[in-house]
């Protein structure tokens, strides 16, 4: 992610910059958060097409360009940018998905009292345990899209403070919520994992 | 920066089922299209984009001349269709002095072609007498020959007569009479 000296050079180029300099900074925005930012919400968002969710999350990025509010300061940057192009973006994915006639996530009902761990489950395991996990995971990426795109940022060794600013949470809030997700995690694949 | 450095005696899975896992997120994230890095592709098409939400947008006030204008075009040409529809079928020309037989079509709106002598003077004849009439007159002119638009002609109205036996028309004539005076031998 950015450092210290990278965030305070665009944030200069966004707040004083001329066209052209505040067109770069937002530029390298865009190079430097799309994959979180695509990522957390094609966890949420799984049912559009490849190109329609990188149209969206890349129109979601040029609300930057357009918006009339700025960041106060260098290091509430990535806040602000999380902020709009994260609001702007799931607008656009809700139209998107209402366009389809596509069910939002919030309106998907899942029963808590099905056992993500089914008997059919429990004998594919006993095959792979590869695509038994694979098999859990899409289900709890559908249930829990935030807790999955975390467990996914935690994997990829990125780091705490960054994974914070990405979920909107303090560091130690975003530790006690990969921990908790987790755990909420376990119930899909613990029984493949077991084999 | 610091690491993910959650406590690992406190981790719901080991380092090995953390590789499982990982594994099949990798899987799963590559159907989504999701990506460590932007790619190069995505970078091209973002600045694009970005490149053309910042070309000048053309000016609102240009269009809304072309519109005006094509406004007016419409307005003018309907006018133009309506006045040739509202033409009477049967117009009637006629000539004064000695050709001047009075011949015509009665009607709320009548033409009437005149030759004369002096045009101008028989036009501010028949004005002068419309005015007498207390009657409204339009006039225009070109290439020496007179239009005049007069009305309200009322059927058999005494104050009328002298216009209608300088114009021609009949003394029952009512409406409007559209005269055009030129110019043509006695």
């Amino acid at each position: 992610m950015l450092s210290q000296l990278e965030k305070e050079e665009i944030f200069h180029k966004l707040v004083n910059g001329s066209a052209i300099e505040k067109n770069s900074a937002i530029q390298l925005i865009y190079e430097e958060f799309q994959p979180v930012m695509y990522k957390k919400l094609r966890y949420q968002y799984q049912y559009l097409s490849e190109s329609e969710a990188q149209d969206i999350v890349q129109d979601a990025f040029l609300k930057l360009a357009t918006t009339t509010s700025q960041p106060k300061s260098a290091e509430s940057l990535v806040s602000w940018v999380i902020t709009i192009a994260e609001n702007t973006a799931l607008d656009l994915f809700k139209r998107a998905y209402k366009k389809y006639e596509i069910p939002l996530p919030e309106e998907l009902d899942f029963s808590d009292d099905e056992s993500p761990a089914s008997p059919e489950n429990v004998f594919a395991a006993q095959f792979d345990v590869q695509d038994c996990v694979s098999k859990g995971l899409i289900v709890f990426s559908q249930k829990f899209p935030q807790n999955a795109a975390a467990i996914s940022m935690s994997l990829d060794n990125m780091a705490i403070v960054d994974i914070a600013g990405v979920i909107s949470r303090t560091e130690a809030a975003t530790k006690q919520f990969i921990y908790e997700s987790k755990k909420k995690l376990a119930p899909y694949i613990e029984h493949c994992l077991e084999q | 920066m610091s690491t993910n450095d959650q406590n690992p005696q406190d981790e719901p899975f080991s380092k090995e089922q953390e590789l499982v896992i990982k594994r099949s997120i990798e899987n799963f994230e590559k159907n989504l299209g999701i990506t460590k890095e932007t790619p190069e592709y995505l970078k091209q098409s973002f600045e694009r984009k970005l490149a053309a939400l910042s070309q000048p947008k053309k000016s609102f006030a240009v269009k809304w001349k072309g519109f005006a204008a094509s406004m007016v075009t419409a307005f003018s040409v309907g006018i133009l269709i309506t006045r040739f529809l509202m033409m009477p079928a049967t117009v009637t020309t006629r000539g004064v002095g000695d050709e001047g037989v009075a011949n015509q079509a009665s009607s709320a709106q009548e033409y009437v072609s005149l030759q004369v002598p002096n045009p101008k003077e028989f036009a501010f004849e028949v004005i002068a007498a419309a005015l007498d009439a207390d009657m409204e007159v339009e006039a225009t002119q070109a290439g020496g020959k007179y239009g005049l638009y007069i009305k309200p002609f009322k059927a058999n109205a005494k104050d009328q007569e002298k216009i209608k036996s300088l114009l021609g028309v009949n003394p029952d004539t009512a409406g409007t009479v559209n005269a055009t005076i030129g110019k043509g031998k006695k």
